[in-house]
This record gives structure tokens, sequence and C-alpha cells, in this order.
């Protein structure tokens, strides 16, 4: 019966060796080359840039709809201040005074006063 | 991380360049990044953000209905349509839909503007309305666009305008209170400094964001009360009419708080039609920045003078001849009747307004038969310190004048000086020193200074804050002095007037005054103004209302009695039944 070792225990003993140290080395067999270290730090920093930049885009989305809602506030504010204006005028001196209501309005034929 | 390469393999040459390329990068990146940074961070700025102005609200202007704050002066929003004529596509699309949407507000022949492809920014119509407005962008016109402009509303017209102002195009308060209150009304604009996008939409991104928000103008409230300020516009343009004069003015006050009930001038003008003033005279407030001599209702002054220092009483006599002379020159009286001639008594020298009596007043006050240093001093005393005439009264409102009491002191201020000035010339004063002056000789002796601020209303414009009482200076003149000058100046009104209108049921009073006026330096007759003074209330111990008018045209000779004095009675009937006095007949 054979069998093959998955994984390689390094002996140590040859080199440095001292009291109370582990005698062997973990040492995994998948090797990564120079040039996949770099393609994977490439990526964790596209990655971590994607993230930053999704986050700056939806804080952005908020003032878009922030600065919807103040125009809409203009809007109404102006249409409100219109409206008073317009209350202002019907209900001015002149406009009271030269009201059908008014116009209709007779002078009293006789008129007494109360002395208190 | 120790690196084996074969030696010449394809490993290590990609190695070299792509370390050759990054060490490239860095150099470039440190030297934009680093070296350049505070360029490229000032261009980035530059594009980046912007700075916009965020308006204060002007403060808008209240006047009193009763005791009810009703808004004089609004503010509204309104657009300035402007064209680029190099970007206008189809101008008779633009000419039709400002014709059919904006018709009343366009320039005159706003066609030819998009014509003038060397410009990028001519105006086609101003004051458009919000609604026209948005009208006119749902048409979506290549070219054309809108800038939001604020401006005064008048929904009341031009009522009080003289005493309001106007608000010029730059912002700026002009005449009347919107001068003399810019400051407060105008509030401080706010600064919105942010990173925007292309289409200028503020982006939080930034720590480099800056808001200080507006700080709106105050509402301010007027003690002017709408309806008696209408009233008394009203009758004096109708009397102006019928007097056949050319200007007039008035003052309603109320004579124990010093408040301006209403302020008019003819002619006035309307605020929202300024391009239509033709005059800049009518802009003006006579009543606060006109000193003119104001004739024989300073006579109730010199009364109240002479009674307060024990000169004289209302039934003190002197022998009138009709003339009096002062040093080298002879005064004499309007009236010559035999009635009012020999012993006659003070309360007849009032009612018939006689030049005589006011100057024996004067001599009563010296030696007694002249007007010396000392008589001058008290006169001076009385007329400049007591009654304040001659300087400023501090009322809130632009352009008003001093005009002058000359000081016995002075080289021009002798006797023949205040013979003049006792019953009206020689000096010159605004009829509001005058109103505030007889106010204190009729409420009890206390001077109030005039006031036209009655108080502030919040923000929102629904909670009203009362201004506190303006200052007072009691003991002008002695109650009981005061209380004498009332009944004087009541028999004074009805002496040559039987009104048979019920106004004698109340306790009303006046005194009539005709000045000559001064032209090239000298007196002429034939061109008077006519003046009249006077008070009422239901009672003779608590005025309610203290009325001055002023009727004048070039060339024309006006008394006060037939001239102001209907003007008067006019509003003082009118103000009986509005401040609901109860009759005491």
């Amino acid at each position: 019966m054979s069998y093959n070792r998955t994984v390689q225990f390094n002996s140590r003993r040859q080199t440095n060796w001292q009291r109370n140290q582990n005698t062997v080395a973990f040492a995994s067999a998948v090797k990564l080359g120079p040039i996949s270290h770099t393609v994977l730090v490439a990526l964790m920093i596209t990655v971590l840039g994607l993230i930053y930049l999704t986050q700056a885009t939806r804080v952005s989305g908020y003032d878009y709809a922030a600065n919807a809602i103040s125009d809409k506030i203009s809007s109404l504010t102006e249409q409100k201040d219109n409206l008073e204006v317009e209350n202002a005028r019907l209900t001015a001196l002149q406009t009271v005074k030269n009201s059908n209501v008014a116009k209709a309005m007779t002078t009293p034929t006789d008129v007494q006063s109360v002395s208190e | 991380m120790e690196l084996h390469f074969s030696q010449g393999s394809r490993a290590k040459k990609i190695a070299v360049v792509t370390i050759a390329a990054v060490a490239i990068f860095i150099v470039r990146l440190f030297y934009i990044q680093v070296l350049q940074h505070d360029v490229y961070v000032a261009q980035a700025d530059k594009e980046q953000i912007k700075q916009f102005t965020l308006h204060a609200k002007r403060g808008e202007i209240y006047a009193m209905d009763g005791s009810t704050p009703t808004k004089l002066v609004m503010n509204q929003t309104v657009y300035t349509v402007w064209a680029d004529p190099t970007q206008v596509t189809d101008k008779s699309a633009v000419v039709s839909a400002l014709n059919d949407i904006a018709g009343g507000n366009v320039r005159d022949n706003f066609a030819q503007y998009l014509d003038m492809k060397h410009s990028r920014y001519q105006v086609l119509a101003t004051k458009v309305t919000l609604q026209q407005a948005e009208m006119l962008k749902k048409k979506r016109l290549a070219g054309i666009g809108f800038d939001a402009v604020s401006q005064r509303v008048y929904p009341e017209g031009q009522l009080a305008s003289q005493v309001l102002g106007f608000v010029d195009a730059n912002g700026e308060g002009r005449y009347g209170f919107e001068q003399a209150n810019d400051a407060q009304l105008k509030g401080k604009d706010g600064l919105l400094k942010t990173v925007t996008d292309i289409r200028d939409v503020p982006l939080t991104v930034s720590d480099k964001n800056i808001r200080q928000p507006a700080v709106n103008g105050q509402n301010m409230v007027l003690t002017i009360d709408r309806s008696i300020q209408a009233e008394t516009e009203q009758a004096l343009a109708d009397g102006v009419q019928k007097a056949g004069a050319d200007h007039a003015s008035a003052i309603v006050m109320d004579p124990s708080t010093g408040k301006v009930l209403a302020m008019a001038n003819v002619p006035t003008y309307d605020p929202s039609q300024l391009n239509k003033v033709t005059d800049v005279s009518a802009l003006n407030n006579d009543t606060v920045s006109a000193p003119y001599e104001a004739g024989s209702d300073i006579k109730t002054f010199t009364v109240a003078t002479g009674v307060d220092k024990g000169a004289i009483t209302p039934e003190s006599t002197w022998d009138n001849t009709g003339q009096i002379q002062v040093g080298d020159i002879t005064i004499n009286n309007a009236t010559k009747i035999p009635q009012i001639t020999g012993n006659v008594t003070m309360q007849t020298a009032l009612n018939w307004s006689l030049n005589t009596g006011m100057v024996t007043i004067a001599e009563r006050l010296g030696d007694g038969s002249n007007i010396t240093y000392s008589a001058r001093k008290i006169i001076y005393d009385y007329f400049y310190n007591h009654f304040r005439l001659g300087q400023k009264t501090g009322i809130e409102l632009a352009n008003e004048q001093p005009g002058i009491v000359i000081s016995p002191d002075a080289q021009d201020g002798g006797a023949v000086r205040y013979s003049n000035m006792v019953f009206g010339q020689g000096m010159d004063v605004t009829m509001l020193q005058v109103v505030s002056g007889f106010s204190a000789v009729i409420n009890g002796g206390t001077y109030r200074k005039p006031a036209i601020i009655n108080g502030v209303m919040s923000d929102d414009g629904t909670t009203f804050t009362p201004a506190k009482a303006s200052t007072a200076y009691p003991g002008v003149i002695s109650p009981a002095t005061s209380a004498t000058l009332r009944e004087m100046v009541h028999q004074s009104h009805y002496a040559t007037y039987n009104p048979h209108d019920g106004s004698d049921r109340y306790f009303i009073g006046g005194k009539t005054g005709t000045s000559q006026t001064i032209i090239n330096g000298k007196y002429v007759n034939n061109q008077t103004i006519g003046t009249y003074l006077g008070f009422g209330g239901a009672t003779a111990d608590k005025p309610r209302y203290v009325i001055m008018i002023e009727v004048s045209a070039k060339g024309k000779e006006i008394d006060g009695g037939t001239g102001a004095k209907p003007i008067f009675n006019t509003i003082s009937n009118w103000l009986i039944n509005y401040l609901g006095l109860t009759s005491q007949g």
C-alpha cells in the first residue's frame, strides 16, 4: 500500500534550531508567483474603489432628491406668497369700497343717536 | 519577499517593465499630487465649487386696521424674461408665445431684440408672474431664460405712499419708512458655497461646503391706521379740489401716545408705478421734510406759554387798537372790526387770531410793555425746549428736517423777531413738530416723541409684538394750563363756526392759521398757506385725536378758515364715528 502526502513538512533542524521551537514549518503546496500577487492586490484596490464610488454616488443621489424637494418648496412658497398678495388685494379698502356689495348699500334715511 | 527569476526569463522582463512603469507613475503622481497640489485644487474648486447668495427676504410693512395689523407692503417674486439671440431658433414662436402669455409685460417692439446676434442677453419682458413664467417654460423655447426678481407690491395701492417710500432697483430703500429703516427691513443675505454638478445642483460630497442661512428682514408694523389714512387722503383730495389748491398735507395723531394715525400729502404717487411720476417733489413727505412758517396755529403755543407762566388768563384784557408797535415796525391784525376793538380778552384774541394779542402776551412775559430779553428767553425755552419746535422729532422717517427757531442770543433774535414768532412767523417748523407740540398742550402737558413704529410681526406674520411706548417728557406745561388751553381752543373752534353737524355734542377744538409766504426774500399777500390745527374727543378731559391740515396753491390766497377747516371737520366728524366716541349732548 502506498500513499501520497498532501502536506509537506520541512525539517528545521538543519537551520538555527533551538530548544522549545517547532522543528517543522507548514508550507502550502499551492504556489503564488509575483504576478499573481500584483494582480490580486490590484483587484483588491479596484474592489475597494468600486465600493467607495458606490457610496459616493448614493450620497449624490440623495443630493438630487434634496435639491428637487428644495425646488418644490421654493415653488410652493412662491405660490403661497402670490395667494397672500391676492388675498391682501381682495381685502384692500379700495377693492371693498368698489365691490358690488358696497355699491348696493344705501344711506339710511333716519339715524338717531342714543346718549349715555 | 524575495523573488527568484531565471536569468533572462519573461517574468523578469515583465517585472522590470512594470516596475519602470509604476516608477514613472509614482514620480508623475508625486509631481501632480504633492508639488502641484495647490494649483490643481484651486483649478478643481474653480470648476466644481459654486457660490450662491441666499437672498434675505425684505421685511413686510403693516398698518393697523383698528387693533389688527394688516399688510401694506408685501413681496412678490416676478420674472424677467430674457433671450440669448444666438440661441433662438424659432423667432416667430417666441414672439407669438410672449404676446399671448405676457402681452402686458413685454418691452416695446421686443421682437427687434431677437435679431441682435452680437448680444447674448436681451430683456424681452419684465414683471412676469409665476403662472405666466410657467406657461412660457412649458413652450420649451430655445434661447429663452428667466430671472427671478423679488419686488414690492402694494395691495392698498397708493395709500400712505409718501410715508412708506419705495425700494429701488438695487434693493435700497428710498424715501420715507423704507429708507429710514432700510437696515432693519433688509435683513442679511446668506451664503451657500458648495460643490455642484454640471447642472449647478449642490452636492454634499465636499468638506468645503459652507452654508450661512439668510436672516430675513424684520416685518414692521406702522402706527398708521389704514382706515383713518384712507379717509384723510380722500378728504384732502376733495378739499384741495374745493379750495382750488394744488398742495395739501395732513397729520392725524393720538395725543396721548404720540402715535401717528395718518399722514398724507396731495399730490401723491403710486409706488408701484414710479415710472409715471413726473414731479419728484411728489415723493417727499412734506409733513416732516418741508419746514414752513406755520402762522397763527402757533398762537396756541404763545397762549399756553403765557398762561403757564401766569402772565395771562383767558379773561385778561388789553386795549386792542388793531395794531401795535415793536421797535421800528408796526404789527397789524388781519381782522379789524369794531366788536374786537378796544378792551378785549385773550380768549377773543385767540378766537379772532389777533396778532396784537400775541405781542401783548410776549410783552407781559417781559416788563409789560416790551419784549425784553428775559421774555424772549422764556418764549424760546417754551417753543424750543418744551414744545420742541425747530428741531427734529426723531420719527423713523427719512429726510426729516429740523426747521429753525432763532435763539434770543442770536444776532437776529431781537424783539422784532420774537414779535413775529409769537404769531407763527419768523421761524420755520414742520407740521409734525407743530402737531407733537400741540398734543402736549392739550393732553395734560406731556410731550410724546412722535412714533410711526407700532411694533413688529413675527417672520411667519402671525404674532404681533407691540413696540414700547415712545419717550415721554412730562411737565411741558402744567395740567391746569393744559385744561385751560383745551377750553380756549374749543371756544376758538366754535367762535366762527356753527356747523349744525352734531359735532358740538363732542369736545372739539381748533385754531386757524393763515401764513404769508416769502417769495424772493419778501412776504407776499397774494400767496398764503391755510392751516387748521385742532383736536377732538368725547369729553374735555380726554382728547382722542389731533388733526392738522395745511392747504396751499401757487399764486393763490388760501386761508385756514375756508381752505383747511372744512377738511378738518370732515376728518374729525368721521373720526367721531370711527372711534366710537360717545356724545355728551
